[in-house]
């Protein structure tokens, strides 16, 4: 992410001065929290700051709205992985208990993966990570799933290709 | 970046040469032929490469430390409902004045003959010979039926069991601490860290610790015991409260009434060793624990401080 040149200051000046309210308001209705909203009001305009090239937005609202909406999302994306991860800790034959610390890192670490892996089947995921994490052969993922050698690696082609959507839609 | 529909057909065939490589099965010749289609169009190498990058993008190093199951659990987290208002757009949402997130929860029986729950459930089900069974929230167990025999292995966690009589069965409950022979008896039986306590309902049940010791257990009493043998026969007090969603405590500790509440309430809760000593009777909500970790602020000199809805704490209050 660059820099972003000075001279757009003055033009976000005015975008925030006209539309933050409007926004707050706005994503206040769906949080149904002001400050949450104020919070991801802010991160929004935030985004917009970095783009490339703000002077050529010409819808600022719809733009922020899209921005916002996605941050929402985003939000509460990381809330159901949390939730499932602590649900699953439960589950697991040997307790783990992650300090706070640990455990922020791992529910990033979790964000991150389920983006990378997002619009995959389940079993294509466990697919490539079983693969990529523990270097298990096709033909072990084939058994570890009940599926074919053949279905393994179209999954893992699945993966592959999704790994170069992430890169090119960041 | 401009992507044509060309892009889209490199990116498969990118995609499916990948996958044949990390195979391990390539041939020489795919080997080769793979190096001639990357090198025939700069294009070809250039998505390639980002193919390339975007599975370095896995963090890798952080996954391996999680268990896998917990992992691949996690990801299939269901999207909750209001993801699908949002898809309306932030106006739609605005319109339906407000969201409300409906909690649900993945079914986790497995297809095998072990059966499981999850936190804050509790599963009633009937066994194959007639006995009712319940289980507690994050219970184990698994079931092993035949001519001979009825034997219900309890790992993790409690139920409450209502025994159908059988002439020519036997039923065992086992736990890693003996076997409880529960025929024709309607009992609870809760799997804890260091010992396994019974409590008998109706009729009466005889406990075989690992140790060989024997034991029988009345209606109205209840058994702990651990592989060396019966430690404690006291009265059986409302063991199955929780099968009616109740957390029924007298004289607990509060850290043994925390205990429980732990298998209704993802997170973390910490008590302090002052605070988990404190001690009181009471029946609280197991299915609301916010409201039962309320009802215990007001009946004891406790500050329960909520750092996020997972994430509890429990001291003593400053006098």
């Amino acid at each position: 992410m660059g820099a972003t040149p000075t001279s757009h200051y003055p033009l976000i000046g005015q975008l925030f001065k006209r539309d933050y309210a409007w926004l707050c308001a706005r994503i206040g209705r769906v949080l149904g929290c002001p400050y949450n909203a104020q919070d991801v009001a802010a991160e929004t305009f935030v985004r917009v700051l970095a783009l490339p090239d703000p002077t050529a937005i010409r819808e600022p609202r719809a733009l922020l709205t899209t921005i916002a909406q996605r941050l929402v999302y985003e939000g509460w994306r990381r809330q159901d992985l949390e939730r499932a991860y602590l649900e699953s800790l439960a589950l697991v034959p040997e307790p783990v208990h992650p300090s706070p610390e640990e455990r922020a890192v791992l529910i990033e670490t979790l964000v991150a993966v389920d983006r990378l892996l997002d619009g995959l089947s389940a079993k294509a995921k466990a697919a490539f990570l079983y693969h990529q994490l523990d270097g298990l052969t096709y033909a072990e993922i084939g058994r570890q799933l009940g599926v074919s050698v053949s279905r393994v690696q179209q999954y893992m082609a699945q993966a592959f290709a999704r790994c170069y959507h992430v890169m090119v839609d960041a | 970046m401009n992507r044509t529909v060309s892009d889209g057909v490199i990116v498969e065939e990118a995609a499916r040469w990948m996958a044949l490589l990390h195979s391990g099965q390539a041939s020489e010749q795919q080997a080769q032929a793979l190096a001639q289609w990357r090198s025939s169009d700069a294009r070809h190498e250039e998505i390639w490469q980002v193919m390339s990058q975007g599975v370095g993008q896995l963090p890798s190093a952080t996954l391996r430390g999680v268990p896998r199951q917990s992992l691949l659990r996690s990801l299939q987290a269901p999207t909750s409902s209001r993801r699908r208002l949002l898809q309306g757009g932030l106006g739609l949402v605005a319109l339906l004045g407000g969201v409300h997130w409906l909690g649900r929860r993945e079914s986790l029986w497995p297809a095998s003959d072990e059966l499981q729950t999850g936190i804050g459930q509790r599963q009633a089900l009937t066994l194959a010979d007639g006995s009712a069974l319940i289980l507690n929230a994050r219970t184990r167990v698994a079931q092993h039926f035949d001519s001979q025999q009825r034997l219900l292995q309890v790992h993790a966690g409690s139920v409450w069991l209502d025994v159908a009589t059988d002439p020519r069965r036997a039923f065992m409950i086992t736990t890693e601490h003996g076997q409880i022979q529960a025929t024709g008896s309607r009992v609870v039986v809760a799997r804890q860290d260091d010992a396994t306590q019974l409590s008998v309902l109706h009729a009466r049940s005889l406990v075989m610790t690992a140790s060989g010791q024997r034991q029988w257990v009345e209606a109205g009493s209840s058994a702990r015991f651990d592989a060396r043998g019966v430690l404690q026969v006291q009265a059986a007090g409302n063991a199955d409260a929780w099968t009616q969603g109740r957390l029924e405590a007298r004289d607990w500790r509060l850290g043994s009434i925390i205990e429980q509440l732990r298998d209704y309430r993802p997170g973390i809760i910490r008590v302090s060793p002052q605070a988990a000593a404190l001690r009181l009777s009471g029946i609280f909500p197991l299915d609301d624990s916010d409201r039962a970790l309320q009802l215990l602020g007001l009946s004891l000199p406790i500050e329960v401080t909520r750092y996020s809805p997972y994430w509890v704490s429990i001291e003593v209050r400053a006098a």
